[in-house]
């Protein structure tokens, strides 16, 4: 693998976090020093990371990977697609929440000067998510996932009502002690690799995989037990998951999918970082985290279905979801990684849309109840088509993009003859479908809980609705053609499997 | 020798400093003794680079003083500060005084036979399998297991908070005993100590203080599964 030093690399994280800073000391009125600094800094990094993205894929002679600062701070084919993904989410969910968080100061829900701290917050969080991302240094590393729990922790409690500070306080508390086990995890790396490597070398990321089979095996064990209470808790599995729920669905409706679609995914990126690593040497670990992530996803899929919240129907379904993908990396063979990777972006997407897809329907009717929804297709058609691509592409229908990276996953619990956790999966694929089926039917042609309320939903307006669509749309033409984006789902895989082949 | 038995000494301090801090329920003592506690901590770091030869631990002494044993405390939205703007006397805990000192008990003994009799099952260093190192790794293993302990038995946020930071610094000892003589230890327990998350917590507590009425955290009990 070739690498190439470029100090560039810093800039997609500079750029929110300067945004960030200007947004939080300026912009006390509405215009371009609040909405408009907030967005170019995402549209920017998100510039960046699309020519990181291309830089790594098309390079004569395979992956490339960018590094500076003696390779404390890196970007491969993993660290640029999750760049870009966020990046582009981010930029909709701003765009979205430029008239969401309007409305909502118009209802008197919040007031006018919080919004600075909210378009100041988003940016510290996208930076956060950019130095996730780049971090080599496994302090660095830790250090950029702890700040975007703290990022979010406000924005989660926005609405500052005994309920959202409940959840704050909940999110807050429980991951800070999933991140501790896992810095308890990193210490014990930490401390067994140095006999092994140079002083400096024994906190990068990238020499895990030089290491992962020479340290003592026991220590290994345990150390990616510990890593996978912390990550998964950041993930939201089930017996770790109970912040989840509270927070998508106390928060406001942007926040909710940047939850859904973003800050879980954090997690993910970190297994795939750590544990994924460990796999390919010890396969006990494939078979427990099998075995979590199955129960998980069936836990989590039966919680949604005794749900009549919307947002907590959709928190939970995320909750089986991200299972899917941990069971995907957990297997450590390029097909399950392949999967899991792809099950990342489209459940990103996915589950974005539908949040948003959410937050319009609570607008447009009031109510989070879904008994108290009904009738609304002729009300609201272009929501209710958003909401059935997100809801049949989730449950993973043919022709939609969650049908390639499912069934990528089950081919590699096929070839890892987990004949077990595949019957969970197929058999949690088909409960999603009629959680779903069930929510949108009921939603979109159920009888309404009064015809006065009927009447008075009307479809929200374009500016509302059109980040919603362009998700749709990627959603649509990802189902499509899967092709064009397998070689940045090739290229991510590729660069995993490297790490945890010693970094070649 | 001598020195050796200092270093356990202070082990040992830091140990019971945190035992009366979990148990007392007046919140100003209970501070108090978190500030010796992390001033013992600071104490055990000196140790290490006096004898290990590592003057980056110095630098992590200072740091560790300065933000457990001034910032965290002394500092406005700090630990008394929010002591002042809330209630001085934590809500009853889960498990009683009687029953919580036998746990401790237990947890110390528990920690204290495996470090010593198990260890070799998984020492990450050969080192860790000798004295001091496996004596203070099972204080150190203690410390955590009290902050886990401290969390799930007591349901005051602030000894929540409490609970955290202690969490955190017997992740620090462990560090500190496996690799005492790596510059890179010292870097890594300075960063890893994010003290503004602290700060967050105890802000997020003092607002739920102000729409509840109290920081018990049972009580928070608005959503349900």
């Amino acid at each position: 693998m070739k690498e190439t030093t470029s100090i560039l690399l810093i800039a997609p994280f500079l750029f929110p976090a300067l945004a960030s800073l200007t947004v939080a000391l300026f912009g006390r009125k509405k215009g371009f020093l609040r909405e408009g600094v907030s967005l170019l800094g995402v549209f920017f990094s998100l510039l960046l990371s699309c020519w990181f993205c291309h830089g790594t894929i098309y390079s004569a002679g395979g992956g490339r990977v960018f590094t500076t600062f003696y390779r404390n701070i890196f970007m491969d084919g993993f660290g640029s697609m999750m760049a870009v993904l966020v990046n582009l989410m981010l930029l909709l969910i701003l765009l979205y929440s430029f008239t969401h968080m309007k409305t909502l100061v118009d209802e008197g829900k919040i007031r006018e000067e919080s919004l600075r701290f909210y378009y100041a917050l988003v940016s510290a969080f996208n930076a956060t998510m950019m130095l996730t991302f780049i971090a080599n240094h496994l302090i660095l590393f830790f250090i950029a996932i702890e700040a975007s729990t703290l990022a979010t922790a406000q924005l989660v409690g926005f609405f500052r009502d005994k309920r959202s500070l409940e959840a704050a306080y909940k999110y807050m508390v429980l991951v800070i002690v999933g991140i501790a086990f896992s810095l308890m995890g990193c210490v014990l790396i930490y401390s067994a690799s140095v006999p092994h490597l140079t002083g400096v070398n024994a906190v990068l990321l990238t020499e895990i995989g030089t290491i992962a089979n020479i340290i003592p095996k026991n220590v290994a064990l345990l150390a990616v037990a510990f890593f996978i209470i912390g990550f998964s808790t950041k993930g939201g599995l089930i017996p770790f998951h109970a912040w989840l729920p509270d927070a998508h669905s106390e928060a406001p409706a942007p926040v909710s999918a940047l939850l859904s679609g973003l800050i879980i995914k954090i997690g993910v990126y970190a297994f795939a970082r750590t544990v994924t690593v460990f796999c390919r040497h010890y396969p006990v670990i494939i078979l427990y985290v099998a075995a979590v992530a199955c129960i998980s996803m069936l836990l989590g899929i039966l919680l949604a279905l005794a749900q009549n919240d919307l947002k907590r129907l959709l928190a939970a379904s995320s909750v089986s979801q991200i299972s899917y993908i941990f069971v995907g990396l957990a297997m450590g063979s390029y097909v399950g990684i392949y999967g899991g990777i792809f099950h990342l972006v489209n459940h990103s997407m996915l589950k974005t849309l539908l949040f948003l897809t959410a937050g319009l329907l609570i607008f447009a009717t009031k109510t989070r109840k879904i008994s108290d929804m009904g009738g609304l297709y002729h009300a609201m058609p272009v929501t209710s088509v958003c909401f059935f691509i997100g809801g049949l592409g989730i449950a993973g229908m043919p022709l939609f993009s969650g049908f390639h990276s499912k069934f990528a996953i089950f081919v590699a619990l096929g070839q890892q003859q987990l004949w077990w956790a595949l019957a969970i999966t197929v058999f949690t694929g088909i409960l999603t479908l009629s959680v779903f089926a069930w929510a949108g039917s009921r939603i979109f042609w159920g009888r309404p809980a009064s015809s006065e309320a009927a009447d008075a939903v009307k479809e929200v307006s374009f500016a509302m609705w059109a980040p919603v669509v362009i998700i749709a749309g990627l959603v649509v033409v990802i189902g499509l053609c899967p092709k064009i984006i397998y070689p940045i789902l090739d290229s991510a895989s590729q660069s995993i499997l490297s790490v945890a082949e010693g970094g070649r | 020798m001598t020195r050796t038995l200092l270093l356990e000494d202070l082990y040992l301090g830091a140990l019971l400093t945190l035992l009366v801090l979990i148990v007392v329920r007046n919140y100003r003592l209970s501070v108090w003794f978190y500030i010796a506690h992390s001033c013992l901590l600071g104490l055990i770091y000196v140790w290490y680079a006096w004898n290990m030869d590592n003057p980056m631990l110095y630098i992590w002494f200072g740091t560790t003083i300065l933000s457990q044993a001034v910032i965290i405390p002394f500092a406005p939205g700090g630990l008394f500060y929010t002591i002042r703007k809330c209630n001085a006397t934590e809500t009853k805990p889960i498990i009683p005084l009687g029953p919580s000192i036998v746990f401790a008990a237990l947890i110390a003994i528990g920690a204290w036979n495996f470090f010593h009799y198990i260890i070799e099952f998984i020492a990450p260093t050969p080192a860790a399998i000798l004295e001091p190192a496996r004596s203070n790794l099972a204080v150190a293993f203690t410390i955590f297991a009290f902050g886990l302990y401290t969390l799930l038995a007591r349901r005051d946020a602030i000894k929540t908070v409490l609970a955290l930071c202690i969490m955190g610094n017997g992740i620090d000892l462990t560090l500190v005993d496996l690799t005492p003589e790596m510059a890179e230890t010292a870097i890594l327990g300075i960063l890893t100590d994010v003290i503004i998350s602290v700060f967050i917590l105890l802000y997020i507590s003092r607002l739920i203080y102000q729409k509840f009425g109290e920081l018990d955290t049972l009580k928070l009990s608005e959503l349900k599964y």
